[in-house]
């Protein structure tokens, strides 16, 4: 259970009345931030302090005290904050300082939120663990493991801090649910296109989300609340916000599928979860084989198209890495310095999703994967014409070693998301909760609503907690 | 590919693949072949080593082949999905904004590749 | 000995469409000094995200529907992705499978049916400028305030058969969108000239710009081919450019070496679906197109088909005819000396009417004094060849600083009297019938009256006194 004091809407209740206690909590985090053995477990990315002193300064003199007045946010590095670097945890985007704040920004900066540094990720997303980066978090339950990723930074301070605190994470293929999920907290990915992306450092457009992270659902919920809502600047976002009505949940479905891939200490840990459930709702058993089988490939196929068309503009002009043109053909410029600063795992990804979408290979796997997407999305909405909620393990496996994670090839890397891509495909909302300890380490239980039924799952995550 | 269990300590690691035939009966209809990945890296401005080839084909052999080559069992005809919501008939009216000025869209750039006004860039003619 | 070589020509055209800001972002389409006019949108600033700007959708909906095209109510854009200095994402918003509209078709003079494969909307790069001239210069420097500014490609099967059918084509092309007044004015089209022959590989010769150069272009490039051909070479598919100065084509690259654009849906971007209430405004908000006019001209000012049909293929100088008869009866006057002597004087001296400053009022009293009689056809000829290239005053100042008009100092009546009294015998013929005499009769008169009579009024006035 959660004691109402130690919520975020607690601590803005008292916050309003007495400003002393938003300087004492910002004291606080920022200490822990400049701590050098905090310094080591690399959750931050970016942090400006004369940037956050100017904002506590304005925030003092503010008349309207919106629902995070006082909030320090820390902000996944991908989402743009004006003037402020945002490199997606890349190197090739190294001193790009955005003219503009991203939606989320803007919203949360109007309910009194006090940004507060850039949280490291694996580089433009891509990654399970957090790993693909200069800067690797560390998990804090135990430093020779992993946050999750792509998340990481942001799961990893969200968990160790010891002061109010919230994060702005972002999902494309799980990246919020599996660093939730490895770090003991909630994360919540919203349905796609509830949160605007607009200012979001783009990894694949169709699935990216971005979305709240929070030592329990009711930080995260309150957090997700401010930074949803439509925003004409975005193509892809939706007018209507998540549904109002009646939130009630009578019967839940276990995606037995999911189950086969995982660990099986994992597998206990959840199922005896879920076993407690059962004397508040009707737990039945569902199986999605097509999603089972076909999500990882839909999603990776169409991702790394997205992702290679978006990696495109990343080519030294302009902003980020840049060197010298002096007498260079396009081609040699471009090359020399993609070659440098992109990571492995970028070149991998930018290949994949190239071939994928070359003439002679479109049909077969850019087209086929869209439409295959369409099934997937049906096979859910099916399920959900009898269940309110679904629910499945996160991750297959509790943090990994560093030297475990090194030892698998990329697609094992891949594999990892079995979970957690399925409702990322297709756009449906869903959290991470903690659902125990395995030799000290958390296993995530995550439940899956269909679209814009977030509040189905904040009763659920009360329920569980 | 078969599940692969590694043990690492006191938890058991096991990453499942699974195949739904338990060993591959298919043959994925694209060759994967080291000229092919060194196309595609060209095509996209990147200049691989060889050193990195011999990494990157056994890996992205893999993922085409045992992963993205999956889809060749199952038909669709269904539409594709654009995004995984339905959105349609975004637009704007016909309106100037006040955009930024020249200083500001300059201001990313360095110093090496801005000349009087301009944005510095690599020729074109070989 | 005829030639024998079929030839197979089809055009890409690209123009700019006249909105006020650009196609996916809020910037203004006007600016001079570099890179002023520009946003995170069209710089390609990570994170920032396109939002299409409706009425360029619209003008690509009323160009269709001009070109007799099928309008597809159901679209999306796709991203063509190509690695160039000028793109500021290394891609290019277009459309690739399903455009705003295709399978249309114009009519050339010749009644010739020239088909339009689609035209759809995409956005423009940049602006290069090489400082120390294309060839020489060791790095670009970039304006980005073209980035991003609303295109329109339309592409034509490959129907024209020789290089003036081109030409004249893309007069017909300009025309209408000049009618339809989408077009950003002072830009140019630019063209993709596609040209094979008896059945072999095409060569496509890249960006030229103006019709000139396209009937150029394309006559230099028909004539290496059959040269080539002639000396038994094949010819592979590739790309060349267009040297205006010089008049030939030059290789630019190989069909292998192109890129593989790898197109994907936007995913930034939504589905469009164009409504019935649109699709309905859009075709009443229409104006009246040249073919349209030229039909009506004739049924309403009894115009020949050749007058009305100049007069529609020029929109400078169909709005001048507009301005004319708006005030004036005598429409066929006035269409006469606009598609004759007007034309004929701006031909002779290479000229085109934007180059000069013909104003309708100027033109309308001339109108009148032809009508009335007032001056004959040889001096109208002349005023105007004044007007446009001589001292440049107006016509009827002109005449009247010269002595040219037929005032009332010239006595038509007596003269009349003097000639009828002199030749009886016409007289009498004419009374029984016979019309050669009238003409002869009238001849004596313009003669007397030194051709300071117009020959209808002459007729006319002799009619009166004989009957």
């Amino acid at each position: 259970m959660v004691k109402r004091e130690e919520t975020i809407a607690f601590f803005v209740e008292q916050a309003k009345n007495d400003f002393s206690l938003v300087e004492k909590n910002l004291a606080g985090v920022i200490s822990e931030i400049k701590n050098s053995n905090m310094k080591k477990l690399n959750y931050i990315e970016e942090f400006d302090a004369a940037d956050v002193l100017r904002q506590v300064a304005e925030l003092k003199k503010a008349k309207y005290k919106g629902k995070l007045f006082g909030v320090p946010v820390t902000v996944k590095d991908a989402i743009c904050v004006k003037g402020i670097e945002s490199k997606a945890g890349s190197k090739i985007l190294k001193g790009y300082k955005p003219l503009f704040d991203a939606n989320v920004i803007e919203r949360a900066r109007a309910e009194g939120a006090i940004i507060l540094a850039k949280t490291t990720q694996d580089e433009f997303g891509f990654g399970t663990f957090a790993t693909h980066t200069e800067k690797v978090p560390k998990n804090p339950f135990d430093n020779e493991r992993s946050c999750g990723g792509s998340s990481g930074g942001a799961a990893g301070f969200t968990a160790f801090t010891k002061n109010f605190h919230v994060a702005i994470g972002e999902s494309t293929g799980g990246s919020i649910a599996a660093p939730a999920s490895f770090c003991g907290i909630v994360g919540i990915t919203p349905t796609y296109g509830l949160v605007s992306r607009y200012g979001l450092i783009d990894y694949a457009n169709s699935l990216d989300k971005i979305g709240a992270i929070g030592k329990n659902a009711e930080d995260a919920a309150l957090l997700l609340e401010v930074i949803a809502g439509y925003d004409a600047r975005d193509s892809t976002s939706l007018e209507n916000g998540f549904k109002k009505e009646d939130a009630t949940i009578k019967r839940l479905a276990v995606i037995k599928d999911f189950f086969e891939g995982c660990d099986e200490e994992v597998k206990k840990v959840v199922q005896k979860k879920i076993s407690e459930l059962r004397k508040f709702y009707e737990v039945e058993e569902v199986s999605l084989p097509l999603n089972v089988k076909y999500a990882l490939a839909a999603y990776y196929i169409i991702a790394t198209c997205e992702a290679s068309t978006n990696l495109a503009k990343l080519s030294g002009l302009r902003y980020g890495a840049q060197g010298d043109v002096g007498g260079k053909h396009f081609d040699e410029y471009f090359s020399e310095i993609r070659s440098r600063e992109f990571s492995d795992e970028a070149k991998r990804r930018i290949i994949l999703g190239t071939f994928a979408r070359m003439s002679g290979y479109r049909d077969a796997y850019y087209l086929k994967a869209m439409r295959v997407r369409t099934k997937l999305i049906n096979e859910f909405n099916n399920a959900f014409k009898r269940y309110d909620l679904l629910l499945n393990p996160t991750m297959p496996v509790v943090a990994p070693k560093f030297c475990e994670i090194e030892e698998l090839t990329p697609l094992q890397n891949f594999a990892m998301d079995l979970c957690t891509v399925p409702a990322n495909l297709a756009g449906l909302p869903h959290i991470s909760v903690n659902a125990g300890f395995i030799n000290g380490l958390p296993v995530g239980l995550m439940a899956i609503a269909p679209h814009l039924q977030e509040r189905r799952l904040y009763s659920f995550a009360k329920v569980m907690e | 590919m078969d599940s692969k269990p590694l043990y690492f300590g006191k938890i058991v690691f096991a990453v499942y693949y699974k195949n739904p035939f338990g060993v591959v009966l298919f043959m994925a209809k694209v060759e994967v072949t080291k000229e092919l990945i060194a196309k595609v890296a060209k095509n996209a401005r990147l200049n691989l080593t060889d050193a990195e080839l011999e990494r990157f084909v056994p890996q992205i052999k893999e993922i085409i082949v045992d992963s993205f080559s999956k889809l060749d069992e199952i038909d669709a005809k269904e539409e594709p999905s654009f995004q995984p919501v339905a959105i349609s008939n975004r637009m704007r009216k016909d309106e100037v904004k006040k955009g930024i000025t020249q200083e500001e869209a300059l201001k990313n750039a360095s110093a090496k590749l801005r000349e009087n006004g301009y944005f510095k860039g690599p020729k074109v003619m070989k | 000995m005829s030639d024998e070589t079929t030839v197979m020509i089809g055009l890409e055209i690209h123009a700019s469409l006249n909105t006020k800001s650009k196609l996916f972002c809020a910037c203004a389409t006007d600016s001079t000094l570099p890179n002023s006019s520009c946003c995170p949108i069209c710089l390609g600033h990570p994170g920032s995200k396109p939002v299409l700007n409706e009425k360029a959708v619209e003008f690509a909906t009323k160009i269709g529907l001009a070109l007799n095209c099928k309008i597809n109510e159901d679209f999306f854009f796709s991203r063509k992705t190509y690695f160039y200095p000028d793109m500021a994402s290394n891609y290019q918003i277009t459309q690739y499978e399903i455009p705003v509209a295709e399978n249309g078709f114009v009519f050339l003079n010749s009644g010739k049916k020239v088909g339009i494969k689609r035209a759809h909307i995409e956005w423009d790069p940049a602006a290069l400028v090489h400082p120390s001239g294309m060839g020489k210069s060791s790095y670009v420097l970039i304006d980005y305030n073209r980035s991003g500014m609303p295109l329109i490609e339309i592409v034509t099967q490959p129907d024209l058969s020789t290089p003036a059918e081109a030409r004249e084509f893309m007069n017909l092309l300009e025309n209408v969108l000049g009618y339809l007044q989408v077009l950003k004015p002072d830009t140019t089209l630019k063209v993709d000239c596609n040209i094979s022959i008896n059945g072999g590989e095409r060569t496509e010769i890249k960006n030229v710009s103006g019709f000139a150069a396209v009937e150029k272009a394309l006559t230099f490039e028909l004539a290496r081919q059959k040269q080539e051909v002639k000396r038994g070479n094949k010819i592979e598919q590739h790309t060349r450019a267009f040297n205006a100065e010089t008049g030939t084509t030059v290789e630019l690259r190989k069909k292998e070496t192109e890129a593989d654009y790898g197109y994907i849906f936007d995913p930034d971007l939504v589905k469009v679906t164009l409504s019935k209430e649109f699709l309905t405004k859009i075709k009443i908000e229409l104006p009246e197109l040249p073919e349209q006019k030229a039909k009506r001209l004739q049924e309403q000012y009894k115009l020949s088909e050749y007058d009305a049909r100049v007069l529609c293929s020029d929109l400078v100088l169909g709005k001048l005819f507009d301005s004319i008869v708006s005030k004036s009866a005598d429409a066929i006057t006035a269409a006469r000396l606009l598609t004759r002597e007007v034309l004929a004087v701006l031909n002779h001296d290479s000229l085109s009417l934007s180059d000069v400053d013909v104003k309708a009022e100027d033109l309308l009293e001339l109108v009148q004094l032809l009508s009335s009689g007032k001056v004959s056809d040889k001096n109208a000829k002349q005023s105007v060849i004044n007007y446009i290239s001589g001292d440049k005053s107006s016509p009827k100042v002109f005449l009247e600083k010269n002595n040219l008009l037929i005032s009332a100092t010239v006595d038509l009546d007596s003269i009349i009297n003097k000639v009828i009294n002199a030749n009886r015998k016409a007289v009498v013929d004419y009374a029984g019938g016979n019309e050669k005499s009238l003409n002869f009769l009238a001849g004596l008169v313009m003669r007397e009256a030194k051709g300071t009579v117009s020959p209808k009024i002459v007729l006319e006035e002799l009619k009166k006194k004989l009957s």
